[in-house]
């Protein structure tokens, strides 16, 4: 047998926007190894928020693009574009807020009623796991190909299990931890499990050949192979697992609770994004020749979802944990626009749009609201109900942004939130799943509930007194720029739907079938 | 499409998940009816084919142990991604030596990370 080699150099110019993060995130490795105690923070920061937003620019010059490069293992098109910058906004947002908490640490209000640092984090190690999260999850978004896929929705799930226990004295945060790592694993074996089926069936694990494949023998009707349907069901059950959905979310309350405050806000967006960039990427963009299986599979999980975030997140009294399970519900939200996808992939189909929509604002509102914990950690512990308790008349400002964030989480015009809901409900009602949009407009009701209760603690409660620490501005402006961003984006939101509306290019093989 | 069918797909799955989760039971309930139950020390012991254990199980080491055992990693994976590559070098070119180049810098790069952050100290 003679070796068939044929190795050309890939256009790496289409990587431009990845390499730029995963070099930043090399440089950081070095900085923290190299640079000086003194001006490590202020160092390291600053070549975070210079790679991230550097990367983002580079994205912008891609917009429009359609092509793939590593043979086809490596996609540039719409998908990835918008997906990517998601994952951007939300590791500049990270890092803009977890600058107080790694200078402060964790602190504790001592029997002397003095402030002292419980938990020190060290920066360096901190930045490192984020580039590299935050990486990986850019790899899931432009993967062409289940193995990229794969390891783009690994690196980015590891390096959030270490940032999980990062407040590693704290019991809680190793237990939120462990459990997430345990559960985490497991979902990687069912994931992976199911593309070896989906391969075993098409052979092939590059996403535009199965679906290549699928479209030829399938051709939409008839007796699906149940070695085919049983691969699906394990890749929505990992996925699932990925995306906290009902009933795959038992690991997402206690690993919210216990992770640091800045990773939580993190951790809320980034493996969420990635694990819908999966989804989309496998099923509309691979097995869309099942769609007519899979949104009913969604639509189910998405209902359960709704109903069970919302309803549980009225019990709770631990404000990290009540926008932990206001987090499963928003998955319930977002996958709506899974499920009301419409078998065609063509532009006018609203529904991908809307979900990428969505975890945009999602990803400025539920950061936004984190950020807020962040600030209030400083004064002791800061997460339980109590602890918001007449905010609006020592911090008026925080107070006010607070307000918008919940506002926007629970949907009212004119926020960001409410735009989002509402291209969600409108591709539900296209797709002619009524139920399920009325479903999303009782849950945000039902919402209202907690989430007015922290409004209604800071401005009708007395303040208890406790001492306040001084954040720094960086966390005080990146709560303002949150707030702005909830307040306006929704105003200006038809130039992001159309950017979102690009998505489509990733359907290139069908949208060659389909105009035969 | 075709709902009969669309319901007919979905249950093979049922049947498969079905059919695993009864042999799994019917094996278990089976072993508990027919196995004759008869405990003795021998039996409960850990390892009943084994030598007891003399110290306690759970002896404290050094957490420097996974410094090194990782820090080998870094040089067994090198090892085992350049055979391979060695053996078709002429075969792959420019590209794929600086492929292996930049391969190579990213484990050094690790490396010179676990060395500054002092993970060869002894002291």
């Amino acid at each position: 047998m003679g070796l068939d080699l044929d190795l050309t150099a890939p256009d790496l110019t289409l990587a431009w926007p990845q390499l730029i993060v995963f070099v930043m995130t090399v440089v950081l490795l070095f900085a923290d190894a190299f640079v000086p105690k003194a001006q490590h923070f202020a160092t390291l920061t600053g070549i975070s928020l210079v790679g991230y937003i550097g990367a983002a620019f580079a994205l912008v010059t891609q917009s429009g693009q359609n092509a793939a490069t590593f043979d086809g293992a490596f996609r540039a098109d719409g998908l990835t574009v918008f997906l990517s910058l998601i994952i951007l906004v939300a590791a500049v947002a990270t890092v803009v807020i977890s600058a107080s908490y790694l200078q402060n640490g964790e602190q504790q209000l001592g029997s002397d009623g003095r402030l002292r640092i419980a938990n020190s984090v060290p920066a360096g190690e901190f930045y490192v796991l984020i580039g590299f999260s935050v990486f990986g999850a850019m790899l899931v978004a432009a993967a062409g190909n289940l193995i990229v896929l794969y390891i783009g929705i690994e690196l980015s799930a590891l390096a959030t299990y270490v940032l999980t226990a990062f407040a590693k004295r704290r019991l809680t945060s190793v237990e939120g931890a462990m459990k997430y790592f345990l559960l985490g694993l497991f979902a990687s074996a069912i994931l992976l499990y199911g593309m070896t089926w989906i391969y075993g069936v098409t052979g092939s694990m590059d996403l535009d050949r199965i679906a290549a494949h699928l479209a030829g023998t399938d051709a939409g009707d008839g007796f699906t192979d149940p070695a085919l349907l049983l691969g699906l069901l394990l890749l929505v059950v990992g996925i699932g697992f990925k995306m906290a959905a009902v009933p795959f979310h038992f690991w997402t309350p206690d690993a919210y609770d216990g992770a640091p405050t800045p990773v939580t806000a993190f951790m809320s967006v980034v493996p969420k994004a990635a694990a819908f960039a999966a989804a989309i990427r496998l099923f509309v963009q691979a097995l869309e020749p099942l769609s007519d299986q899979w949104t009913t599979l969604w639509a189910v999980l998405a209902l359960v979802t709704m109903v069970f975030g919302n309803v549980v997140a009225i019990a709770q009294r631990n404000v990290k944990r009540m926008l932990a399970y206001s987090s499963i519900a928003h998955t319930g939200y977002i996958m709506v626009g899974l499920a009301a996808y419409t078998s065609g992939g063509t532009i006018d189909d609203p529904s991908i749009s809307s979900l990428l929509f969505y975890i945009l604002a999602y990803t400025f509102m539920n950061i936004g609201a984190f950020a807020v914990i962040t600030y209030l950690q400083q004064r002791g512990v800061g997460m339980m109900l109590e602890d918001f308790n007449g905010l609006a008349s020592t911090r008026p400002l925080i107070a006010v942004a607070m307000t918008l964030f919940m506002a926007s989480l629970m949907g009212v015009p004119p926020l960001l939130g409410f735009y989002a809901k509402y291209y969600v409900i409108v591709a539900a009602i296209d797709a002619d799943l009524l139920w399920l949009a009325v479903t999303i407009v009782v849950a945000s009701a039902v919402s209202a509930f907690f989430y007015l209760r922290i409004v209604a603690v800071m401005y009708f409660n007395q303040p208890d007194g406790r001492p306040l620490a001084l954040p720094t501005r960086l966390l005080s402006g990146g709560i303002g720029v949150l707030a702005v961003a909830t307040l306006l984006l929704g105003l200006f939101s038809s130039p992001i739907i159309d950017l979102a509306d690009q998505w489509s290019g990733a359907l290139t093989v069908l949208g060659r079938t389909a105009g035969q | 499409m075709n709902t009969q069918l669309y319901g007919s797909d979905w249950v093979v799955i049922g049947i498969l998940i079905l059919a695993a989760a009864a042999l799994g039971y019917a094996l278990l309930t089976l072993n508990q009816i027919i196995a004759p139950s008869k405990p003795s020390a021998a039996k409960a012991a850990p390892y009943e084919s084994g030598v007891p254990e003399v110290v306690a199980t759970k002896p404290r080491f050094t957490p420097r142990f996974y410094v090194v055992a990782m820090l080998f990693v870094v040089f067994d994976i090198e090892a085992i991604f350049i055979f391979p590559w060695a053996v078709v070098f002429d075969g792959l070119g420019l590209y794929g030596f600086l492929a292996m180049l930049a391969f190579m810098f990213l484990l050094f790069d690790g490396f010179i990370y676990a060395w500054k952050k002092g993970a060869l100290e002894w002291a």
